[in-house]
């Protein structure tokens, strides 16, 4: 049976926008939050070397261009934060990589490396997380954006991103 | 006698009624003693004035009320009371930061004494004399007798100080508390649960609630960003409902005594899980921090989940 063109073209559309949109290689979920990623076998290792164990967690800078801001501006995409204590057996001042989703309530960020100072980029996965909320974009944010009170939030080693 | 017998009596019915016109009750008024020496080098002593509260100034001997004079006093005080052995000042209210008005004093034998007339410091060390105790001749019987009460009191407060300084050198929270307010939180058994930053406009506050076994802790790091002035801590409380009846202990230690502007420094709190066991069971508490203004910097909850077993 022959299918015309425009037809194949939103089928395939159609099926493309059912998986789901892809950011940072992560399926989104509706609110435009990051659904489940796996930790590779390589980031875990690298953090059991450095001494980082899951629930470890130590304050960083989140936005590397925006240290000691009264109120921080976040962008989805990638973002470069800086560690403010001693992580295992990384240093402050190391560098953490990460990407930062702004879709949903809260800004959602997940680090995926550290850069140690004069040393080569180790694979780690950490998330940013504040209790009571703190979290939670303030209201004016404008979409694709996310304006935080304070610049500092604390990163938590996982084993997974759930 | 007629004159200074009523001017005692004068003195003594404005004595009476002082401590209900102290308007802040949190104003130290002080009784003390001042060696007076003839030597060049000794400026002249300051006396710490508040408005209406008397300051009276006692001398060893007699005054000459003509010779004593506080200058430019009109406006400012109420006509100051000269007589028998004593001067009785009384401002009208608060005299201006940096206004120093000088006191000449002559006693009877031709003794001068001048004093500089000041308000009360706004510093943390500041106070109101409420009488202060004049002597010229350091060997007088009055003089030593008022040195040995001031030594002994002096004595009594650092053998306190240094009472709780023994009791705390042995202290396992102690210990932890100062590892914690070091940043060396590495070296405790103490594990971090959770992070958030208070709100506050003068300060830039963020805690950290840790969980630990047989302990939980909190480590609370200030940045003193628009407080106006040095940052100090007054006290700080662990209660079940913010009351006295059910305060509980715990060891406390800060990184440095008072934060300038500009500065940051940590407070850690380690609290033992005995803290926590009201009758058996364990309950929730919650730790208040007040600053130097009496009011309060942070209160930060802590659930006796953060005590491991």
């Amino acid at each position: 049976m022959p299918v015309s063109k425009p037809l194949l073209v939103s089928l395939t559309v159609l099926l493309t926008a059912s998986v789901g949109c892809l950011s940072g290689g992560v399926g989104l979920r509706p609110d435009g939050t990051p659904g489940p990623q796996e930790c590779s076998g390589e980031a875990k290792r690298v953090m059991e070397a450095l001494k980082l164990h899951v629930g470890d967690a130590a304050l960083v800078e989140l936005d590397a261009n925006q240290l000691r801001s009264k109120r921080v501006t976040l962008y989805d995409g990638p973002i470069e934060s800086v560690l403010k204590d001693d992580f295992g057996t990384l240093e402050p001042t190391t560098r953490l990589y990460g990407h930062v989703w702004t879709g949903g309530p809260q800004v959602v960020i997940r680090y995926y490396e550290a850069h140690r100072p004069g040393s080569a980029k180790l694979p780690i996965c950490a998330v940013a997380r504040l209790s009571y909320d703190q979290m939670r974009k303030r209201p004016e944010s404008k979409p694709g954006t996310a304006i935080l009170d304070g610049s500092v939030a604390a990163a938590y080693i996982v084993d997974a991103f759930r | 006698m007629r004159a200074p017998l009523f001017i005692r009596c004068c003195i003594l019915l404005t004595l009476a009624t002082l401590p209900a016109q102290a308007r802040n009750p949190a104003d130290t008024l002080t009784i003390r003693t001042l060696q007076v020496s003839d030597h060049p080098r000794q400026e002249a002593q300051s006396i710490y004035v508040s408005g209406q509260v008397v300051t009276a100034l006692r001398f060893e001997k007699e005054i000459e009320p003509t010779k004593t004079k506080l200058l430019a006093w009109e406006g400012r005080f109420k006509a100051p009371l000269m007589g028998s052995q004593m001067v009785v000042l009384e401002p009208l209210r608060d005299l201006d930061t940096g206004e120093a008005i000088p006191l000449l004093v002559t006693l009877v034998d031709g003794t001068g004494f001048t004093f500089l007339v000041k308000p009360r410091s706004n510093e943390e060390w500041g106070w109101t004399d409420y009488q202060v105790n004049v002597f010229n001749d350091p060997n007088s019987y009055d003089a030593v007798l008022s040195s040995l009460h001031n030594a002994l009191k002096r004595e009594r407060k650092l053998s306190e100080e240094n009472q709780r300084f023994k009791q705390e050198e042995n202290s396992i929270d102690h210990a932890y508390a100062t590892l914690l307010a070091n940043g060396q939180v590495k070296q405790t058994p103490f594990h971090r649960e959770l992070f958030f930053r208070p709100k506050n406009e003068d300060m830039d506050m963020i805690v950290e609630v840790f969980s630990g076994p047989g302990k939980a802790a909190v480590l609370i790091h200030l940045t003193n960003t628009d407080y106006g002035g040095p940052w100090t801590f007054d006290g700080a409380y662990l209660t079940r409902d913010f009351t006295h009846h059910t305060a509980r202990p715990f060891a406390i230690r800060m990184n440095r005594p008072q934060i300038v502007p500009g500065q940051s420094g940590k407070l850690a709190v380690v609290v033992d899980k005995s803290a926590f066991e009201v009758e058996g069971q364990l309950v929730d508490l919650a730790l208040q921090i007040f600053r130097g203004d009496g009011q309060l910097q942070v209160a930060v909850a802590m659930d006796h989940t953060l005590v491991q077993k």
